[in-house]
């Protein structure tokens, strides 16, 4: 892998140098066809974490708090076009990080993504690192989500070919990224997708396809899945194969202000780490935890209207043993999916809101949701949402209901109010075993005062009563921006009422910087140990107390 | 249109290579040789997930017998007492180790032979890699033996315990020894998710780390060994009275060479046994 990203360097300088040289040798005809022209972008991300202990917050007992006192993850993008050639560099850069591994020090740097694009006419060939996904991701999707330390890039070749101005295809094979190495086994695909419309207005349409996702496992992983599964009792033996295969059809309707999109999915048998099946012990009795092989099926649909006022968007989701992993150990929680299943509840921005959320359940999931939003005017809205998901056993395991009157004024200021209610089986989603489910009421209410241009003021409050989790919680924030590049910030969440133990102060204060190309935060913070979601993808997030700076630049 | 029906073509060919090959594999049981492996699972009273693990262990145990090695170290933060708890089962030792094996992320996990195996993150290893790098490493021939011999006096509850190394083979790196007390059938209470209510008011805990007689990271043994010649190492020990636990028909004592850490650059196990105190 050094060797090879040696390699990629050297051809990335001299292509870089003969881009300098043509940006030179071409700058005159730059009026001309500035499309033509060579050029070179970049963005950088940095955070540097300072870390200082804090054993009243668990903030400990981690290398980063006992040891190394500091750590900094950072990723340098740089885009390179010319001549209908792209090219892609990200230079990564690990120190003391606990981003992969939330209890180990992890320190590496290298290339962790480069990519090569050309379009011949109706022929779009990538190699490198691919970003793609089929459908919606629900037999492949390889993307990078950094919160969550996601980077499942498929390290390989794309063809895109364009049949028409309606119909393409796609293949796709390689391995799939692990930090700065690949996983072994292989995994090979593609998708026929097209567009057709219905009618001579161009109302009705519909975006059909179809796909394929194979994957292959290498002979390690065999030997290592064989000398685990050929120890089980002959109760719990398993059929194992060297090639899985995940097929999708999917179709998007359009017709005037109502959309629908419906995906259904299916894949062969598979070999799926599942901790709930009952084992057979050789020392007698049963216990639970072990390897099953499975064929999985899975039904995704979403549809949305306008209705005068109304906006109605629902979304349905059933799942049943699909979970498509690269490594069927799966040694580390979030890396090692190949295909991404879209979550079923909502998106929350507010803090409190964001104290329980559920993570997709990967091998069984009945789930729905809906969001209908009604104009008042044009200034005021309400919108009201509502999910419910059911496990395995069909039993109720996540409900979530919100009503929120959303206020906009001319003057610029923004009152957003509501009320949020939560159901969340702590036990299924954390693992706390014997836990009651948690239930919340959060009021929340949210103000931003406008004081003149680039100044204004933006209050947060919301508080939520549970007698479950984390107990009862107040959260207050405030931020001023003081001019076009500065804003302060403050906030404070309050455990004033925890199940256990005793009272807790959360605060952290901090000041942003912004500029056009450049945007830079330090802050102080406490915050506790939680699970951190996105589209139903969780990360268990370390309690941190300490500060922290983060760097975005463009250029 | 002919493009249209390649395309569908290829997308059929691509569909009906679609063929699985099945892997083939026979249960076995595993065959024991003269090594015996180090399985140190991290668990807590107030961990439900762990006694799945502690079972995978049990269950393991019974397919290795004498060849697989438990010790249960009670470390972390689902290390403490819970509801109706009689025993505290943290020690300084237990903490000792987890964090010279470096905290886990997650539970059931267990760290085995102290190996760091290749594609794994760290020591810690979650449960389903368990039973294949036990067996891989029961398959290792080892390079050194050990037998242990005991002294122990019922009316004082003291003893020594002797450790005769055999090096198999001339090794010229430097090692270190373990001693450490385990106590076995502690009936205390365990959260356990599997059960109604996830707690069980009279789990047996077995294999509980108690005491570390040497360092927590072992005594230094010296860097030269000569194979077949033997080398004694003795350590005395004193079973506490206390109301309830430290009985001393339930302990055993284990001794493990582990390569020196900060020479050879990994701890790893080169061997370990157990002795019953009261036979």
């Amino acid at each position: 892998m050094k060797k090879q990203n040696q390699t990629f360097l050297r051809i990335f300088s001299i292509l870089f140098l003969l881009g300098f040289a043509t940006i030179d040798a071409i700058a005159q005809e730059e009026s001309v066809s500035d499309a033509n022209s060579p050029k070179i972008t970049g963005f950088l991300e940095t955070r540097l974490n300072f870390f200082q202990k804090d054993s009243t917050i668990d903030a400990f007992n981690t290398p980063q708090y006992d040891k190394t006192l500091y750590s900094m993850d950072s990723w340098l993008n740089l885009s390179y076009a010319n001549n209908g050639f792209l090219i892609g560099l990200r230079f990564d850069v690990f120190n003391n990080s606990n981003l992969y591994s939330i209890r180990n020090v992890n320190t590496l740097t290298g290339i962790g993504y480069w990519q090569v694009q050309k379009k011949i006419k109706k022929f779009d060939i990538t190699a490198g690192y691919i970003y793609d996904q089929i459908g919606r991701g629900i037999i492949f999707r390889s993307y990078e989500l950094r919160s969550l330390a996601i980077d499942n890039a498929l390290v390989g070749l794309r063809l895109v070919y364009d049949i028409n101005d309606q119909w393409e295809i796609k293949f796709l094979g390689g391995k799939q990224k692990n930090q700065l190495t690949t996983y072994n086994p292989v995994l090979k695909g593609g998708s026929l997708e097209g567009f057709i419309t219905l009618n001579k207005s161009g109302t009705l349409s519909i975006a059909p396809g179809v796909g394929a996702m194979a994957r292959t496992w290498d002979d390690a992983t065999v030997n290592q899945l064989v000398s685990t599964v050929q120890l089980y009792h002959p109760d719990d033996s398993l059929n194992l194969y060297y090639n899985t295969y995940a097929y999708t059809i999917y179709n998007t309707l359009n017709f005037g202000n109502f959309n629908w999109y419906a995906e259904a999915s299916m894949k062969t048998n598979d070999v799926l780490k599942d901790d709930d099946a009952v084992t057979t012990q050789f020392s007698g009795g049963t216990s639970t935890g072990k390897f099953v092989d499975k064929t999985g099926t899975n039904f995704y649909s979403s549809m949305s209207m306008s209705l005068g006022k109304f906006n109605i968007s629902l979304e349905g989701k059933y799942t049943k043993n699909f979970k498509y992993r690269i490594d069927p150990f799966e040694k580390t929680i979030n890396q090692g999916s190949i295909n991404f299943l879209p979550a079923m509840s909502k998106q929350n921005t507010y803090a409190l809101k964001n104290l329980y959320v559920p993570a997709t359940q990967e091998l069984g999931e009945k789930a729905a949701q809906c969001e209908i939003r009604y104009a008042l005017n044009d200034q005021m809205g309400i919108n009201a949402t509502g999910s419910a998901i059911y496990g395995r056993l069909d039993q109720m395991i996540y409900n979530e209901t919100d009503l929120e009157f959303n206020w906009n004024k001319d003057n610029g200021a923004i009152l957003n109010l509501g009320f949020y209610r939560q159901f969340y089986d702590i036990e299924l989603y954390q693992g706390k075993g014997g836990a009651p489910a948690v239930q919340t009421l959060t009021p929340y209410a949210e103000y931003l005062h406008p004081i003149s241009d680039h100044k204004s003021a933006r209050f947060e409050l919301s508080y939520c009563q549970s007698k479950q989790g984390y107990g009862s919680l107040l959260y207050g924030l405030t931020e001023v921006s003081l001019d076009k590049y500065w804003t302060i910030f403050a906030s404070d969440m309050w455990n004033f009422k925890p199940v256990k133990g005793n009272q807790i102060h959360y605060y952290s204060a901090g000041v942003f910087f912004n500029q056009d190309y450049l945007r830079i935060s330090a802050a102080y913070i406490k915050q506790p140990e939680g699970v951190v979601c996105t589209g139903g993808i969780c990360r268990i997030e370390p309690a941190f107390s300490g500060a922290r700076l983060t760097i975005n630049a463009q250029f | 249109m002919s493009k249209l029906i390649i395309s569908f073509f290829l997308i059929f060919v691509l569909f009906n290579s679609c063929q699985k090959v099945p892997i083939e594999y026979h249960l076995v049981t595993p065959n024991l040789g003269a090594r015996k492996i180090l399985v140190e699972e991290f668990t807590g009273a107030n961990c439900p997930n762990c006694p799945k693990g502690t079972d995978q262990i049990k269950n393991l145990a019974a397919l290795y017998g004498e060849n697989l090695i438990p010790m249960s170290i009670h470390a972390g933060g689902f290390a403490v007492k819970i509801t109706n708890s009689k025993y505290d089962f943290v020690v300084p030792a237990g903490r000792d180790l987890l964090n010279l094996l470096t905290p886990p992320e997650g539970y059931p996990t267990a760290v085995i032979d102290r190996k760091k195996f290749p594609n794994e993150t760290g020591l810690q290893l979650f449960l389903p890699s368990w039973a294949g790098y036990i067996q891989s490493e029961s398959s290792i021939l080892p390079k050194i033996q050990i037998e242990l011999t005991k002294k122990y006096d019922a009316s004082t509850r003291g003893g020594t315990i002797t450790a005769q190394l055999t090096p198999l083979e001339d090794i010229n790196i430097p090692l270190k020894i373990t001693f450490a007390i385990l106590e076995n059938k502690i009936i205390d209470p365990q959260k356990d998710n599997r059960v109604s209510g996830g707690h069980l008011d009279n789990y047996e805990h077995n294999h509980v780390l108690r005491a570390i007689l040497t360092s927590s990271d072992g005594d230094p043994l010296g860097a030269q060994f000569t194979k077949d010649q033997n080398l004694d190492v003795t350590r005395t020990f004193q079973i506490p009275v206390q109301d309830g636990w430290w009985n001393d028909e339930n302990i055993e004592i284990i001794a493990f060479v582990t390569a020196h850490p900060l020479i050879t650059n990994t701890m790893e196990v080169w061997q370990v046994e157990r002795i019953k105190i009261k036979d």
